[in-house]
């Protein structure tokens, strides 16, 4: 008899925990409510001593003393173990640029839960999604990288975080897309100045601005740019 | 043999196309006489507002002799300069590769050099270019230019450049930009008199007369900033009178990170700003009516950089805010200039050109130095601001002292005037003066009163952002709980089997209800109007209170708060809104540095709050410490200025609401970065009231 599928449930807020184990369990599956949630690396042994076939929960874990981690990096070690996972957050708009932004890539699914219309309905659908991409590698066309060049509008403090503002022509050239800075590695960041160019994988596809992602960020080759640049000078 | 050879489209393509205004063109040819040791260059504009004038400038330089027109005038794209790097005198070189030199000559019909070298007196050469032989020559080799020596008409060497037969009139405006820019080119407050430019006409003259009236020595502020060779910045803020009022060094002006240089030639940053508004300066001691200040600055103001002593446009131009000076005064208006109501230099030496020019001259190519040294001013104008803002939250609270020193002292003086007058006066004046005092007692509490409901409003404002998700969590809650129940509702077959779901849905609603209620509880007790009115209230139970009103906070964080109070029952003259902002800043601030250290990967421990009173002398210290993260990114005098903020979401009001608040209760506040407990630390001294 083939056993039912368990859905981990993270969520530091208790009635949010209920909240999300009863949707779960009525799509016919097995709530595993967290209660206390596992140290960050510990996740991986935490799926597998479980049987966590999937994972939901919620992005802001650390208002209450529950996980010193967000939901964002919950999903992510779920989705580089193979394991679906969605992600549920109050905060779509104040989250997506920062804390949602850095891990976007490994985020197959983000449901802002105050754009629910059918929750069974959309938590079957996002864990669907989840688990083709995490654990069978089938990435939908509004998720695939593509090798994107853009330019860097301005660098900007934002509260206590150095803000990326960039502007991509091949997703939309009016729109300027804000990312962390530290999400760029150390030794390029020097680089990072207005009007400069910078490439990086971006999922072209996406419709919504906060559902772009950013991965592999590459400098362009300055030899390149150098003999482009002689050419105007010395036409 | 076969040569490469360009069609005369190419003249046409290099010279109008790669210098987009007139003004760029002719300024390269001051440029070439500056460059020729020339100490002055005359620009005379004839009969241009019509088709067919003509541009003449003479210069009193070196002139060429054959071989420097043919291998170096009349070469494109080249300049016999681009060899070496000083002119004869000793100059840094700073005209260049010669495509502005063609976009001006091809302004005209025609253009005539006449040249008087100084090594051959009496004798002078001549070559005329027409580009009507151009265009009608296929390639640009066909056209052959004559270099024919004549006696010279007077033996002062220099030369001559007509251009003639302009094929279209120049509008007023042109006229005026040309004047503006052959004024600007170099610094026109500067008192260096080895090279002078001139435009013959009514426009140039009024500029100049306006430059002439140099209106720096009127400013409010004089920031005077330098780059050294080593990248280590130094800056300081002078007077109107020239006093220093701030100094920086580099780490002060890299905002705490001196380990880094500036990698970019060394360089000087002048800025003059003037405090335009009646508002800011009520007892300025300006000569000048505000409005020629205007005026002057509509015409001068902004930040110019000049690169071996030659400007380099577009920067300081009316729309080119290349230091985002505008964009910062918006997003934080306090202290800081704009480029209309300041004038400012940036002087780069730079001998070996690292800071390049753009083909069509209009601006430096993007490069790390550019940015470098871009950086280096903006830095400095954030230093500045800082130290202003620092300053005038000093002379504030120094003010505010000096009234209350001062207010007893008068009033004993005038107690004393009355007593001294003859019996008859005194009883009217005394009857006068009591009325006059509690009439002012009422306005002062008036004002009181608003004051204090702006500290609430601030406080309701900040403490409703930093606990939104409180009420947000559960409201959000319950509208997927309620999507879901209509879900099931619409579908009467699927009810039955989700009939255990939606019973406790239903109760989950009507827990989280409950939930809000609490929570909406909080902001509306702490605009009760009861409590703006001042009086002597026990801090005990004040503290007891707050404690109180904020408990579902604190139990939905799991934050335990200890309150340790006086046995003496200290009491503070105060009004319970204000008092009440104090603590809930404060304790706010506690919680939001718990969040930002879970969600920084710290481990934590049990949150907790230790508050205390203490009676010391005649004062009521109150001590609030928590276990959290303590201060940090952010330096110690900072923390109290507004919009500063550790949290990733935060107003940056918080902490400038508790400081406004403990001074206007003649208190003071001191915080330390690691207290006891290991996170913040606040001590806070009130003057008791018995």
């Amino acid at each position: 008899m083939q056993s039912m599928q368990r859905v981990a449930v993270f969520d530091d807020y208790p009635i949010g925990r209920e909240r999300w184990s009863d949707r779960i369990r009525a799509l016919g599956m097995e709530p595993f409510p967290v209660a206390n949630a596992p140290a960050l690396d510990k996740v991986k042994l935490f799926l597998i001593t479980n049987r966590i076939s999937e994972v939901v929960s919620d992005h802001r874990l650390y208002e209450r003393p529950y996980a010193n981690y967000t939901g964002a990096e919950l999903v992510k070690e779920c989705y580089l173990a193979k394991v679906g996972a969605v992600l549920l957050t109050n905060w779509t708009r104040q989250d997506a640029d920062t804390s949602l932004r850095i891990h976007r890539r490994w985020l197959p699914y983000v449901i802002d839960t105050g754009q629910m219309n059918a929750p069974n309905d959309e938590i079957r659908v996002a864990l669907i999604q989840a688990d083709k991409e995490a654990r069978q590698g089938i990435i939908p066309e509004k998720r695939e990288p593509f090798r994107t060049i853009m330019t860097i509008a301005r660098v900007e403090v934002q509260a206590t975080r150095q803000m990326v503002r960039v502007k991509i022509g091949q997703w939309n050239p009016d729109a300027e897309i804000s990312f962390p800075l530290d999400m760029i590695p150390d030794h390029m960041r020097s680089e990072i100045k207005p009007d400069k160019l910078l490439i990086a994988q971006v999922n072209l596809d996406a419709e919504r601005v906060e559902d772009l992602y950013f991965d592999k960020f590459e400098l362009p080759d300055i030899d390149a740019l150098r003999k482009s640049q002689a050419f105007f000078d010395h036409p | 043999m076969d040569n490469l050879r360009f069609s005369t489209t190419i003249l046409r393509l290099l010279g109008e196309e790669l210098i987009p205004s007139p003004d760029q063109g002719i300024l390269e040819l001051i440029k070439n006489a500056y460059d020729a040791d020339a100490s002055i260059c005359e620009v005379e504009l004839k009969s241009v507002h019509v088709r067919g004038g003509s541009i003449v400038l003479r210069d009193d330089g070196i002139g060429m002799g054959p071989d420097e027109i043919r291998n170096g005038w009349l070469v494109v794209g080249d300049s016999l300069k681009a060899k070496s790097t000083n002119s004869p005198s000793g100059r840094l070189l700073v005209g260049s590769k010669g495509l502005g030199r063609l976009g001006a000559l091809r302004l005209g019909r025609t253009a005539t050099l006449t040249t008087r070298p100084k090594s051959e007196p009496g004798v002078q050469y001549r070559v005329i270019l027409d580009w009507n032989a151009f265009d009608q020559a296929g390639v640009v080799e066909e056209v052959q230019l004559n270099i024919v020596e004549e006696k010279a008409e007077d033996f002062k060497h220099g030369t001559d450049i007509t251009i003639n037969d302009l094929p279209t009139a120049w509008k007023k405006t042109d006229i005026k930009r040309l004047a503006r820019s052959i004024l600007l080119l170099r610094d026109p407050f500067a008192s260096d008199t080895t090279f002078k430019t001139t435009l013959k006409g009514n426009e140039y003259r009024d500029l100049l007369a306006l430059a002439k009236k140099d209106y720096r020595t009127e400013c409010d502020f004089h920031l005077s900033a330098t780059l050294d060779d080593e990248g280590q910045a130094s800056a300081k803020v002078l007077s109107a009178g020239g006093k220093v009022l701030f100094e920086g060094d580099h780490g002060k002006i890299r905002g705490g990170n001196s380990d880094t240089v500036y990698r970019c030639p060394p360089a000087t940053f002048e800025l003059w700003e003037f405090l335009l508004s009646g508002k800011q300066r009520p007892f300025s001691n300006k000569r000048t009516n505000t409005g020629i200040l205007k005026a002057w600055l509509q015409e001068f103001g902004g930040v110019r950089i000049y690169q071996k002593g030659v400007r380099i446009a577009p920067y300081g131009e009316a729309k080119n805010d290349w230091l985002d000076m505008n964009l910062r005064r918006a997003q934080n208006p306090e202290q800081r200039p704009s480029t209309n109501n300041s004038i400012g230099l940036v002087l780069v030496n730079d001998p070996k050109s690292i800071l390049q020019q753009k083909t069509d001259r209009i601006g430096f190519v993007e490069s790390e130095a550019f940015d470098e040294l871009r950086e280096f001013a903006k830095d400095v104008i954030e230093w500045m601001a800082r130290e202003r803002i620092i300053e005038r939250n000093k002379r504030l609270k120094s003010e505010k002292e000096k009234v209350q020193t001062q207010k007893p002292e008068i009033e004993e003086r005038l107690d004393k005037a009355i007593q001294a007058l003859p019996k008859e006066q005194r009883t009217d004046v005394a009857t006068a003066v009591k009325k006059l005092r509690e009439v002012h007692k009422v306005e002062v509490a008036l004002k009181d009163e608003v004051a204090h409901l702006y500290f609430t409003l601030g406080t309701v404002g900040t403490t409703a952002a930093a606990f939104a998700h409180q009420t947000k969590i559960p409201v959000r809650g319950i509208l997927v709980d309620a999507k879901q129940l209509l879900a099931y509702l619409g579908d009467p077959n699927t009810f039955d089997l989700f009939r255990d779901d939606s019973s406790r849905i239903a109760e989950r609603i009507k827990r989280e209800a409950e939930a809000i209620y609490s929570f909406s509880n909080v902001t509306l007790k702490l605009l009760e109007h009861e409590k703006r009115r001042s009086a002597n209230y026990s801090i005990n139970n004040l503290i007891s209170e707050t404690i109180e009103l904020l408990t579902p906070y604190f139990e939905a964080r799991a934050t335990t708060v200890i309150f340790i109070p006086d046995e003496e029952q200290p009491k503070v003259w105060c009004a319970r809104a204000a008092f009440e902002a104090v603590m809930t800043n404060l304790l706010t601030n506690s919680l939001q540095a718990f969040e930002r250290q879970a969600s920084s990967g710290a481990v934590q421990s049990e949150r907790r709050i230790h508050l205390s009173t203490k009676v010391s002398g005649d004062t009521a210290v109150i001590q609030l410490m928590d276990n959290g993260p303590g201060i940090t990114d952010i330096s110690m005098d900072e923390i109290w200025l507004p919009g500063k903020t550790m949290t990733e979401h935060g107003t940056g009001l918080g902490l400038a609401i508790v400081r406004d608040v403990v001074e206007d209760m003649r208190g003071w506040i001191e915080s330390e970065a690691n207290g006891d407990l290991g996170g913040a630390s606040f001590t806070i001294t009130l003057p008791l009231r018995h």
